[in-house]
């Protein structure tokens, strides 16, 4: 049922992607978001289309896997394109009784469409080929700066590494609590906006439930393997740079300035 | 009686991709009114999902099954309905149990299927007074004991006078004493009221000692359907399933190498004892 | 040299009301004494909430006695200076494989004790090749945790405890989630540890026929030692082992059924050629 969700699931594979520092992955994720926000013609589009496909064919990951993420946004996707599309003041190119499309809305929309879609399969790319625990250890690295504002970086790292292993477990859950009212009569799907919040408290309470008594378990499992948050920790696998990560920050940079001189470059997209 | 048809039913989870195996693979059976019905295979073969297909959880991608004659994916069939009667307990009470107080909990079901408040409590003081636990009735069902909690989710589903009852594992994590009380309070509603039972376990020698019927399940597939003194003591087939034969099956091997004369139809524990003490 | 020695153990738990105030208390366990030895498989049986979970947690120092002592390897669990040494000498694996796995990963899992120790990564990459190889699971060492199944999420953990050369394990019921055949498996590793390793296994199991992998079978009612014996005495004790909630397995019923009609059977046999042997 709720099954189809990909985000903060990793996928196995041997790939470039996979090898690269995590750091690296989060810079590269950081710039290919900017890179869509301050596209303005179509040659940056061009250009992060280029950088988005070369790395889902680098990754290694079936293509089909990756955008199983987009389904659940597909409604919000529809949501900001229906809004833009009819909304934005312009020159009408279609008029439905009160409603006009225009030539700008339209474009606003495609635009739009794609920032959102481009932003999900990058980030997207990014959870796939990095386990939680590398994304956690590139931030708690990249951020250690932090330590000297008293920031238990290493800590919140922890915790965020094992919130994110749980995402799957407390998904599952879901799905068998659900499963169980179901089976005794519940119906998810009908009735109103307040009638559907209504009946996902009983489907909280559960969830809640054995969140704290998993939280104390595992509490208990970490203390006996000698964990104690005021000792320094060793790590199996500490972050160096190798040759591909130096090589794929040089092309992370170019990426980035070619994005900027597509600002200049004067072409009305609209003419297209 | 046939109550429940499943026929040529496939279902796989993941859709979008080809390669990957049908969790159900082509699977038909019968089960008729007042059958004890056993399905068994090692884990991964198909249990859970087989049983969430019964009560209309999922939907087969092919295949169709009948409750009492009538197709429950044809576009009339009430498929809450269908809840009411085939009610499904599941393994981990604790997924089941979301009210205040046990009460509260079980009359979920009965207020859902459309008794009146009063009828709703009535009915579930009774069936926790028939399981024994009425004096849990006023606390929080999550500080109950594991034991207790089973109880409390299987009376949710009882209350809604199901005409076949199915349980997932019923027996994982009770203790002995208990689970031989669960097997008889089920046996003697199957006797006394009819009520069909279906039930998913790993406890082989249980399966003679209760059921009338057996499923075999291996990668999605059934590979036998039988009584349980005929499939359980073949070879073959538990072979196949990559299942340890029971102990009762594996004596009566034993004796027949032997060249004793056992009666395949007496493995019961006791007629075992009894057959035992005779060959003596 | 003794390994672990209880004396006059007593853990009282407090009893809150909604607003977590203390109204009463209750008294897990009630006078404990034993005395382990180095290398010894224990097996601890004993219905649930006979404080059997309670006991585990007391011996490395998760739980602090209310009386008495608990000394491992001389150290005392009430020194505060002495946990993470007594940690490190006592392993503990629990019921639910899915709430004591930290990491996503096998290997980071298996490492995350062996970082708090502050081991460097040379000798930690070393000692997971290790400790994988003992439990044989070395293909595993890359795989994502949460697609692993419940017996191979019980070695992981277990394969993290001994990666910290841990000299004792604990087992809190490390079976009871997991199906008859990784049921098996697990404790025949478990067995081999002990006696290539010689490491000291302590099972805390509901499942009886585990018995037959220890020297010494400790029975818990009611936050007491009823009963303290090897497995061949304590399978002839069926009827009061049957008082505290326990009851034989298959082979060992049928065994004492015989003899109690006559058969010349010793009455603790636990396999089904041993069983029909007086038939010869």
């Amino acid at each position: 049922m709720i099954r189809d969700i990909t985000f903060g699931q990793y996928y196995k594979k041997d790939s470039v992607i996979h090898s690269l520092d995590p750091r690296v992955k989060l810079v590269a994720t950081l710039i290919f978001l900017i890179s869509l926000f301050i596209s303005t013609n179509i040659f940056a589009y061009i250009l992060a289309t280029f950088f988005l496909i070369i790395s889902i064919v680098l990754c290694k990951v079936p293509f089909q896997y990756i955008i199983r993420g987009l389904k659940s946004l597909l409604f919000l996707l529809l949501i900001s394109i229906v809004f833009n599309i009819f909304l934005t003041p312009g020159e009408k190119i279609l008029i439905f009784g009160p409603l006009s499309v225009t030539k700008e809305g339209l474009v606003i929309a495609i635009k739009m469409a794609i920032r959102l879609i481009y932003l999900v399969i990058g980030s997207s790319i990014l959870t796939l080929t990095t386990t939680p625990s590398k994304l956690t250890d590139g931030l708690e690295k990249g951020l250690s700066f932090l330590n000297v504002f008293k920031i238990p970086v290493a800590e919140i790292a922890l915790m965020m590494s094992i919130a994110l292993r749980f995402i799957p477990i407390l998904i599952e859950e879901v799905d068998k609590i659900m499963k169980a009212q179901i089976s005794r009569g519940a119906d998810f799907d009908k009735g109103n906006l307040i009638e559907k919040a209504k009946s996902l408290v009983p489907l909280l309470v559960p969830l809640f439930v054995s969140a704290f008594r998993r939280a104390n378990d595992l509490a208990y499992a970490m203390e006996s393997r000698c964990y104690s948050n005021n000792v320094k920790r060793t790590k199996l696998r500490p972050l160096t740079y190798k040759r591909i990560d130096y090589i794929t920050y040089i092309i992370l940079l170019v990426f980035i300035v070619l994005i900027f001189i597509t600002r200049y470059i004067k072409i009305d997209i609209i003419a297209l | 009686m046939s109550i429940l048809e499943v026929k040529n039913l496939k279902y796989k989870y993941d859709k979008y991709d080809d390669s990957s195996k049908y969790a159900i693979d082509d699977i038909s059976f019968n089960i008729d009114e007042k059958d004890f019905v056993a399905i068994i295979g090692e884990s991964g073969s198909g249990k859970s999902t087989l049983i969430s297909h019964l009560n209309g959880l999922y939907k087969a991608d092919s295949g169709e099954i009948y409750f009492k004659d009538k197709n429950i994916y044809s576009k009339d069939f009430d498929l809450t309905n269908l809840r009411f009667k085939c009610g499904v307990v599941f393994q981990y009470p604790e997924y089941q149990l979301f009210s205040e107080t046990v009460i509260d909990d079980v009359a979920f079901g009965a207020l859902k299927k459309g008794l009146s408040k009063d009828e709703a409590y009535d009915k579930s003081y009774e069936v926790l007074k028939l399981l024994g636990i009425e004096h849990l009735k006023d606390e929080t069902p999550f500080n109950l004991s594991g034991g207790e909690k089973r109880k409390v989710a299987f009376a949710g589903v009882f209350v809604m006078n199901p005409d076949i009852l199915i349980f997932d594992e019923p027996d994982a994590g009770l203790d002995p004493t208990s689970k031989v009380k669960f097997y008889n309070l089920i046996k003697s509603l199957n006797e006394k009221f009819g009520t069909t039972i279906i039930y998913i376990t790993h406890n082989l020698d249980d399966v003679i000692e209760y059921a009338n019927k057996v499923i075999v399940l291996k990668k999605g597939k059934v590979i036998k359907i039988g009584a349980p003194c005929d499939v359980l003591t073949d070879l073959k087939v538990m072979n196949d399933a990559s299942l340890d034969m029971p102990y009762a099956a594996q004596i009566y091997h034993e004796l027949t190498s032997k060249g004793y004369n056992i009666d395949k139809r007496k493995l019961k524990f006791n007629e075992i004892v009894e057959s035992l003490t005779r060959l003596k | 040299m003794q390994n672990i020695q209880i004396k006059n153990l007593i853990v009282d738990f407090d009893i809150m009301n909604s607003e977590g105030a203390v109204t009463s208390q209750k008294r897990a366990l009630d006078g404990i004494n034993l005395s382990i030895n180095e290398g010894e498989f224990v097996c601890i049986l004993g219905r649930n909430g006979s404080g059997k979970s309670t006991f585990a947690k007391c011996l490395n120092a998760l739980i602090l006695p209310t009386f008495g002592d608990v000394l491992i390897n001389g150290m005392n669990t009430k020194d505060e200076t002495k946990t993470i040494e007594i940690r490190k000498n006592i392993g503990m694996a629990f019921q639910n494989p899915d709430n004591q796995i930290v990491a996503s990963i096998v290997e980071e899992d298996i490492a995350f004790g062996m970082e708090n120790l502050c081991i460097d990564s040379e000798t930690m990459d070393k000692r997971i090749n290790e400790s994988l190889e003992c439990l044989g699971i070395k293909d595993l060492r890359y795989s994502v945790t949460s697609k692993l199944s419940g017996g191979q999420k019980q070695k992981v953990s277990i394969a993290g405890i001994l990666s910290m050369k841990s000299k004792i394990l604990v087992l809190d019921e490390p079976t009871s989630m997991i199906d008859k055949n990784g049921r098996k498996d697990l404790i025949d590793r478990v067995k081999r540890l002990n006696k290539d390793e010689k490491i000291t296994v302590i099972l805390i199991s509901h499942y009886i026929d585990e018995i037959s992998y220890a020297d010494r079978v400790i029975v818990f009612n009611n936050g007491k030692v009823t009963m303290d014996d090897t497995p061949n005495n304590i399978t002839l004790r069926g009827s009061e082992l049957e008082k505290y909630g326990i009851m034989l397995p298959y082979i060992p019923k049928l065994a004492s059924a015989l003899k109690a009609n006559g058969i010349n059977l010793k009455g603790n046999e636990f396999n089904v050629k041993e069983l029909c042997q007086f038939l010869k």
